[in-house]
């Protein structure tokens, strides 16, 4: 008793003070989601509760609103799966070819393809958006060259989601590859020399050796990733700005939106709950997909 | 674990420390300085230099003193004030704008400077300036500069200004190179659509957004950006590059550019009013100012500092410091003093629209923002864009925000 007494006493400050960072503007922001907090009720905190309205109102697209939280989400969704497929698949294509016995100057290659992930995003996202400019952009230069007219990227759809797809990819395969290179190198010898003489191909190899060898480590990788693109507001705030005409919005960007410009505190926070339910919902589905036992 | 208690100090001691401890760092202030001041503003490069000039020149005549300028993105600084602010904190001042006023002044964090502004003070100013800034019947800011947009034009590539849009839209230009370059949103466009003789608000200040006139001014926004050799988005330093770069011939911008375009071009650089629109009807812009807000945090006992910077930040000197960096000071006393590329400016913000400072003025940029995008973009229906455009932000303005 005295021990456990003793524990808690040591981790007591840090407690306090996780529960002053996190705990307290989590419950602050709940309680928020209820009330019809505004711009005039930030110095003086007496907002009027007004129940579920907030709720209701962002569930049925109130006018005021001028978006739908399904077609955000629906979007939102299209963004995530899009994005975590082609990191998994081309960081995994990429950490087999490194890999491979026969390459020369792996750890060159290595650091090569890493360099993305070291670059700030703010400036990848700004380096990105230039060259999607359509008068002086360095893609419709290159296009130009092979006789293709130039592309308004950002403004039209689904170009501007090419576009952040593309800004995205080149910012996330580094992640997905260094997890399954790292995974490669512990997938013992022993079972490639057995599927060999059993007499499976390079393609079997693959599917029956590597594969299930290096999922326990990518199915964490692919959580992580998941969370971290559905939630990426940098890329598609830098890149799009959530349009044209906010067909590019993703949930965190649209409640961006509404504390900047529309000031509305308490619908913000309201929508910042239905995006943890989501957000929730989606972790559980993805647990049972990719278990990681 | 049992160890711990043989080595190190009884566990309450501890605690209780360790309660001290966070008691003590809690009471540390960081703006313990009864003389120092801290000013937030968005500007940059000649604009800066002479603030830090004003700054020293302060300094100077008040040694013990200090003012720490801080440069804070345009885009962010009224939120950051905000919210700094309503957390009783923020800069003694910040420089604004007087559409900010309403909104700072519902969220109760800024204070009246009424007292400040003594008979003598306010003769230094124009008077049309100082009741813009009011709210109700309390002045909530000082008036720094005037703001109107016109047409800069770079004269080795348009060797004349132009008077009329036609003939803008019609001038010969090297190739590769844009006649106008403009940025796409609501600020830099309202010349057209007060031109076509829209409003926002009426003389009680309920919102009066003109459907008519705002279907016509998104018609003529789509014609526009439909015209080859018209370069814009909705993206200020796209824009400021096309122009400085020499890729666009003309460019509708500030004052505020003023003394980098001068730098770029010299004297290629021309200034003349806007355009007038197809059928010779005159462009009208919204007249901003920029002006200097105080934070109702500021202690009672540094109030007088705040006062005595007040007072070198607006003196005939500083303002004229200003001038140089490109804005156009509101005292009449300066007037002939201004160089002729300012007097452009003023010229064109006697025959613009004051930019109203109602709160509910925060509810209108983004939805006309969008609906210049949908027209645009993606050839909507200009006057179905604006019916609906003014419904969302007639549904905002009831729920966030009076007027």
């Amino acid at each position: 008793m005295k021990q456990t007494r003793l524990a808690y006493t040591y981790i007591l400050p840090a407690a306090l003070i996780m529960a002053a960072l996190t705990a307290y503007p989590l419950l602050y922001g709940f309680w928020m989601a209820f009330t019809d907090f505004g711009i005039q009720h930030i110095r003086h905190q007496n907002p009027t509760f007004v129940g579920l309205q907030n709720f209701v109102d962002i569930l049925t697209g109130a006018n005021y609103l001028s978006f739908s939280l399904w077609k955000v989400f629906g979007f939102n969704l299209l963004w995530t799966v899009a994005n975590v497929a082609v990191h998994v698949v081309l960081g995994v294509g990429l950490a087999l070819a490194v890999n491979h016995p026969g390459i020369r100057g792996k750890r060159f290659y290595r650091m090569a393809l890493v360099l993305p992930w070291a670059v700030p995003t703010y400036v990848t996202a700004l380096v990105w958006k230039n060259m999607f400019d359509e008068q002086f952009g360095a893609l419709n230069q290159v296009l130009g060259l092979v006789g293709i007219a130039p592309v308004a990227w950002l403004q039209q759809f689904p170009h501007a989601f090419y576009a952040a797809l593309l800004t995205n990819v080149w910012l996330g395969f580094p992640f997905m590859m260094m997890v399954a290179s790292g995974a490669l190198q512990s997938i013992p010898k022993e079972l490639y020399e057995a599927a060999a003489v059993d007499g499976a191909t390079a393609w079997r190899r693959l599917f029956a050796v590597t594969i299930p060898m290096l999922r326990p480590a990518m199915s964490p990788a692919i959580v992580l990733g998941t969370i971290w693109t559905f939630n990426n507001f940098n890329v598609i705030y830098f890149i799009t700005g959530g349009g044209p005409l906010g067909q590019t919005e993703i949930l965190v960007t649209q409640a961006y939106r509404l504390v900047n410009p529309m000031g509305l505190y308490g619908v913000a926070a309201a929508f910042a709950v239905v995006i943890f339910l989501i957000l929730f919902g989606l972790n559980q589905a993805t647990k049972r997909l990719l278990p990681t036992d | 674990m049992a160890s711990m208690g043989k080595i190190g100090l009884h566990p309450r001691i501890l605690l209780g420390g360790v309660i001290v401890g966070l008691v003590a760092l809690s009471g540390c202030d960081q703006s313990g300085d009864p003389h120092g001041l801290v000013v937030w503003h968005a500007w940059s490069g000649s604009e800066q230099d002479a603030l830090k000039g004003i700054i020293h020149r302060y300094e100077a005549a008040h040694p013990g003193s200090s003012v720490t300028a801080l440069p804070v993105p345009f885009n962010q600084l009224r939120n950051k004030f905000l919210t700094a602010a309503a957390a009783n904190g923020g800069p003694d001042l910040v420089i604004g704008n007087v559409d900010w006023l309403g909104e700072l002044h519902a969220a109760q964090v800024i204070r009246p400077l009424d007292g400040w502004l003594t008979a003598e003070r306010r003769q230094r100013f124009l008077p049309t300036a100082l009741r813009a800034l009011q709210v109700g019947s309390d002045t909530y800011a000082i008036p720094e500069s005037v703001e109107s947009v016109a047409l800069y034009y770079n004269k080795a590539l348009l060797p004349q200004a132009p008077t009329a849009m036609d003939a803008l839209l019609q001038a010969p230009v090297p190739a590769g190179v844009n006649r106008l370059a403009i940025r796409t949103n609501f600020f830099f466009t309202a010349p057209w659509y007060l031109g076509y003789g829209g409003r926002v608000f009426d003389g009680q200040g309920r919102l009066a957004l003109d459907e008519r006139a705002g279907a016509r001014y998104l018609g003529w926004m789509g014609t526009l950006m439909a015209t080859p050799g018209v370069g814009g988005k909705d993206d200020y330093s796209y824009m400021d590059s096309l122009f400085r770069e020499g890729k666009a011939a003309a460019i509708v911008n500030g004052p505020w550019a003023l003394a980098d375009y001068q730098k770029v071009l010299g004297d290629r650089l021309g200034i003349a009013l806007l355009p007038d629109l197809p059928g010779g009807v005159p462009a009208r812009p919204f007249v901003g100012l920029k002006c200097i807000i105080a934070n109702d945090n500021t202690p009672p006992e540094r109030r007088p500092v705040v006062d005595a910077f007040l007072e070198t930040m607006t003196s005939p000197e500083s303002a004229l410091a200003l001038s140089a960096a490109g804005h156009i000071p509101v005292q009449p006393a300066l007037a002939d003093r201004l160089p002729a590329a300012q007097r452009v400016f003023l010229e064109q913000a006697g025959k613009g629209e004051p930019l109203p400072n109602l709160s509910a003025m925060g509810m209108v940029w983004e939805p006309m923002d969008k609906a210049i995008a949908a027209v645009t973009l993606q050839q909507a229906d200009p006057a179905t864009t604006m019916q609906e455009t003014a419904a969302i932000i007639q549904a905002r303005t009831a729920k966030g925000h009076g007027s």
